[in-house]
């Protein structure tokens, strides 16, 4: 009897086998769950809510918050999942693979009477060792155009369909090219990805400039104009009343009234410096004014700019704000005294779309666009939901690729490396600890065996055909997912991200390894909680 | 003129309840002859807008968030706005043969929801043979209103009675506000309902009181930050009881977390329950004099909550006076750090059927009003208050001189208006109070999905009879008002004095494990303290 049940009988527990049997048979289901989606021909999950809702995805961390996962266990290795995601923004299914397969290794021996501690010291002496693998297989790149096509186009394929991926892969690589600056860290904060309900997702396209999902709101405005000044500001041009005065202290509604008007010139003079300066700039030239402002607009101050043949958009978004001065030039105003063309940003074109009941304004052919939209298009939420997962794992991938300045050989080359190098490496390794190596060279393999499987051919054919043909070559080599043959990676331009790798081989490690050190599951105290 | 736009906000199981009543209200409500039209201006809760199918909408300009299982039937889009399956390119992203589907159970709709379905326009449902009391689970099985896509919020982390990640922690709630994903989710809906507004008047959010509290805590602040418009906020409280137990203590430090920020944040803020008292636990139910209900349903407790807020809004919803805004009522009731306001409500107003306005109100015995904030009674003295009544017609005011025979010794009988009528009666009754009052002469039309509450004494026009007659209520007159008075310092003293069990927070682990801090805890106990002073006037 545990200790708990003397001081709460309530208390449910497992212990020492029993626990772990719980945990690796979590860590199994979970496995299950993810296996077939790993590779460019593993299969996606449609998910159909009770409502008839449609999720289409294969990316692990979209599956397991969709999947509400219950299990305690199950759970902690979805949340590794998940901050892989955070961190790298790719692998989540080889975490859930990895911490599952090293769980079932670990199974085997322990069986045979291992004591888990020692397996998670073998672990450990293994994770460092394939750390320094991981280091000398690092091909070194310039963030060229082609080198980061062939590590997005890696990433993407894997997300959705080839012809699409393609696209995609050229979209995002521009896209973080143009935003990347001398360097300075790169800001993927600066690629707005912005959704259209239309047409299909060959569709999609970069906009080299800004895209706001909210056009002017006055009939009269300019729906179209070139050559324009861009003022982008965070002013209110709508008349507030406070809350300061109490209905209380007015005796007819006219009193009121006169307040009203007195308050409503404050704001008109905000419109009119505006105006003034449009004047200046515009009159008699070919140019036109744009204004975009952070807060709201109201009806007679949209009248009086209309007048004035100006484009004014209200509400934007804040981080539009930074973007806007980013892509156009100009400074974001906070008030209207001393307003100066220096403050004002340019643009080539600024044109509006309407779709429904949602306007688009374009803006484009700015000077130095050092920010873009990237437009998705599809004739659908679900397939929009798809393209902005994939675009924003491509995007990912290239920022690791640049901020790593390395690239790793891709189609499983990496794991069989790794693997075989273990295995030498064991013979060094002294007393049990040993086991624990071995168990994770054999884990490490879960990443080719499963995309062999998913591909359609035979695990332990392919396995045994890759490391013959590492050993012999004495270089990376992967899986061709077509043939079902060894090829070399770097001729086939698949290439994986260093820290995402680096990341899995981390986590992995560390939640396998507390995971088997679990010697009892409790669960006791408040169950009345949920009341 | 401009109508100017609020936009409503949902926050958590009950208070959906609540607004599915409220909205069911405004649709029963909604005017269709131009001859009549309707005297509140219903552009300021909904919003006109256009699908792609270039039909045009008018849905309520709401965003609502719950739990996955609470929103069973209902699309995250809504339907309002599918392009309907059949003329889309059937064109994949991925190797159509390597698609799994993994196919949840089909949620099935409430009998009444299909009977919605089946029975279109033609014929309006009669609820006579569904009963709607065993068949409701949730605020979707009585659902009116259709919504636009961007209405519907469903929090997927957390399951609705799931044991191992109860959602039911205020903290809870503020870190999923914190998860970008959700946040930026979130404000950008806000954002895009703010731009299509030409001057919006402020926000109205209406929260239960328990994780989503901390939703609508961190919300606020957002809104207040972004947006500097009024905001009153409704949190509430379900008056279902429970067997005494630690969750009580739970409950207890959710409701003085929320009422805390809450108060930091909004304008004006009106805590609703059913029952007289919200702790330390669920108390009697509050007791109208012409209706029976069961406080312990849901769907009823609600619906005289919805009958509350839907009426006592009327004054910033009015056609006729379009500049009393949100932000004036605020202004009249928030002074003095009072932020905190009781809400009353007088259902149906009691007409006797042939009598007028000027007689009933001089048999009138007894409170006016009946309190619907927990903790709290509303007298009738020293308060600042805003009233609303509606469906009392200026020809129920008093009879012609011809006719008045004793009616013209009353002094009530110079009054012209019901306007003027009633407040010269609170301003008589009322001692030491500043009152608005709102009237409209349109009475609450009440349909099915609302429920039966009403005694069998009330007539179809909802005036109280002697006898009891036992039809269907068409349309009854209703008042409910917001006061600020003296009264909520006993509010916050039995909020105080029920937290200050609470020794050490150092017990409640999911509270300390999602970020609360001891000292985070003794301010709110200050807090509570300071708050209670400031309803403390000493007259002499």
């Amino acid at each position: 009897m545990a200790a708990i049940s003397l001081l709460n009988p309530k208390a449910e527990f497992a212990r020492a086998a029993q626990a772990l049997a719980v945990n690796i048979s979590a860590a199994k289901g979970i496995q299950d769950v993810m296996r077939t989606n790993l590779g460019p021909k593993g299969t996606m999950k449609m998910l159909v809510s009770g409502a008839g809702d449609i999720k289409i995805t294969k990316d692990g961390n979209v599956l397991l918050h969709e999947m509400q996962i219950q299990h305690p266990t199950a759970s902690l290795i979805a949340r590794a999942s998940t901050a892989q995601d955070d961190v790298t923004g790719d692998g989540t299914t080889s975490t859930v693979l990895v911490i599952g397969e090293l769980l079932k290794q670990a199974d085997i021996c322990i069986s045979e009477g291992l004591h888990p501690r020692m397996l998670t010291e073998g672990f450990e002496l293994a994770r460092i060792k394939t750390l320094e693998i991981l280091d000398s297989l690092k091909i070194p790149i310039e963030p060229t155009k082609e080198n980061l096509i062939n590590i997005a186009r890696t990433s993407l394929r894997t997300k959705v369909h080839p012809t699409v991926a393609d696209k995609l892969t050229e979209i995002c690589v521009d896209a973080v090219l143009t935003i990347k600056q001398k360097d300075q860290e790169i800001d993927l904060h600066m690629i707005e990805l912005m959704e259209m309900q239309h047409r299909t997702a060959a569709d999609t396209n970069l906009i080299r400039g800004i895209v706001t999902d909210h056009g002017s709101r006055h009939p009269d405005m300019p729906k179209r104009v070139e050559n324009a000044y861009i003022l982008t500001c965070n002013v209110s041009l709508e008349y507030e009343k406070s809350e300061v005065n109490s209905g209380f202290f007015y005796k007819t509604a006219e009193e009121r009234e006169k307040l009203v008007a007195a308050e409503r010139e404050f704001i008109d003079n905000r419109v009119k410096k505006i105006i003034e300066l449009k004047k200046k700039l515009c009159d008699g030239t070919n140019k036109s004014f744009v204004m975009i402002n952070q807060k709201g607009i109201d009806p007679p101050s949209l009248d009086m700019l209309a007048r004035e043949n100006i484009l004014a958009l209200r509400r934007a978004k804040r981080r539009n704000m930074e973007r806007l001065a980013l892509a156009c030039g100009g400074t974001a105003m906070n008030s209207f005294d001393d307003l100066r063309e220096e403050h004002l940003g340019w643009a080539g074109l600024v044109y509006e779309h309407v779709l429904g009941e949602t306007k688009y304004t374009f803006i484009e052919e700015c000077k130095k666009p050092n920010s873009v939209t990237i437009l998705l298009k599809g004739p659908n939420k679900y397939t929009l939901e798809q393209l902005k997962d994939a675009v924003r794992d491509g995007l990912r991938a290239i920022k690791n690729a640049i901020d790593d300045g390395a690239i790793i050989p891709g189609a499983g080359a990496f794991e069989v490396a790794a693997s075989q190098a273990l295995h030498l490496y064991k013979e060094k390794v002294k007393g049990k600890q040993r086991l624990g190596v071995q168990a994770y060279a054999e884990a490490l393999l879960v990443i080719p065996k499963t995309l062999a499987v998913n591909s359609g051919f035979d695990a332990q054919d392919t396995i045994v055909k890759l490391l013959e043909e590492r050993s012999t070559l004495g270089e990376a080599v992967g899986l061709d997912i077509s043939t079902g043959e060894a090829l070399k990676p770097t001729d086939a331009g698949i290439y994986d991200n260093y820290n995402v790798k680096k990341q899995i081989i981390n986590s992995c490690t560390i939640i396998a390894s507390n995971l088997l050190l679990v010697d009892e599951i409790m669960r006791a105290g408040l169950s009345s909680l949920k009341g | 003129m401009t109508s100017r736009e609020i936009l409503t906000i949902q926050l958590g199981h009950y208070s959906n309840f609540i607004g599915t009543h409220w909205w069911n209200i405004q649709e029963t409500n909604f005017s269709y002859d131009s001859d009549n039209p309707s005297e509140i201006n219903h552009d300021v809760l909904y919003r006109e807008g256009e699908n792609l199918k270039r039909q045009v909408t008018y849905t309520p300009r709401l965003l609502l968030v719950d739990l996955r299982e609470a929103v069973g039937y209902l699309k995250e889009q809504g339907t309002l706005y599918d392009t309907s399956q059949s003329e889309e390119a059937q064109q994949s992203l991925w190797d159509d043969t390597k698609v799994e589907v993994l196919k949840e159970e089909t949620v099935n709709k409430s009998p009444f929801i299909k009977s919605l379905d089946e029975s279109s326009e033609a014929q309006t449902p009669t609820s006579s043979s569904l009963s709607l009391e065993n068949n409701i689970n949730s605020w979707v099985d009585y659902l009116l209103p259709r919504f636009h896509p961007r209405t519907l919020n469903v929090i997927k982390h957390h399951k609705h009675d799931g044991a191992m990640y109860p959602f039911g922690i205020f903290t809870y709630g503020r870190n999923l506000w914190n998860t970008e994903q959700f946040s930026d989710d979130f404000s950008e809906r806000i954002r895009a309902y703010v731009e299509e507004c030409d001057l919006m008047q402020g926000f109205q959010a209406c929260d239960s009181v328990d994780c989503f509290a901390g939703i609508g805590a961190s919300c606020m602040q957002h809104l207040k930050d972004e947006y500097g418009k009024s905001i009153i906020s409704f949190p509430c409280i379900d008056s279902k009881r429970t067997e005494p137990s630690a969750s009580n203590m739970i409950k207890i430090l959710n409701t003085a977390l929320c009422w805390q920020h809450v108060e930091e944040y909004t304008s004006l803020f009106s805590p609703l329950c059913c029952g007289e008292t919200a702790w330390p636990q669920i108390g009697d139910s509050r007791v109208f004099n012409h209706l029976t209900y069961n406080s312990e349903l849901k769907y009823h407790s609600s619906a005289l909550l919805a009958t509350a807020l839907d009426t006592l809004t009327i004054r910033y919803r009015r056609k006729e006076y379009s500049n009393v805004v949100l932000s004036d009522l605020c202004a009249d009731l928030n002074k003095l750090g009072r932020k905190a306001t009781a809400t009353s409500l007088t259902l149906p107003f009691p007409m006797t059927a042939k009598a007028d306005l000027i007689d009933v109100l001089d048999d009138f015995e007894g409170p006016l009003w009946t309190s619907l904030t927990p903790n709290c009674d509303i007298s009738m003295d020293k308060n600042m208050q805003s009233i609303v009544l509606r469906g009392i017609s200026e020809e129920r005011l008093k009879r012609p001189i011809s006719h008045a025979m004793k009616q013209m010794s009353k002094p009530a009988y110079r009054c012209s208006t019901v306007h003027e009528m009633m407040m010269l009666y609170l301003g008589c009754t009322c001692h030491a109070s500043a009152t608005y009052l709102s009237n409209i002469s349109s009475p609450l039309y009440i349909k099915s999905p609302y429920p039966k509450i009403f005694n069998n004494n009330i007539t179809e026009t909802g005036d109280v009879i002697g006898w009891p007659i036992g039809t269907d209520v068409q349309s009854v007159p209703v008042m409910a008002g917001l006061h600020s008075g003296n009264d909520l310092s006993a509010m916050y003293e039995s909020l105080h004095s029920q937290l200050s069990r609470i020794r050490s927070i150092k017990k409640f682990h999911a509270f300390t494990d999602s970020g609360l801090e001891e000292d985070e805890f003794n301010e709110c106990l200050n807090y509570l303290l300071d708050c209670k002073e400031n309803y403390e006037d000493h007259y002499i």
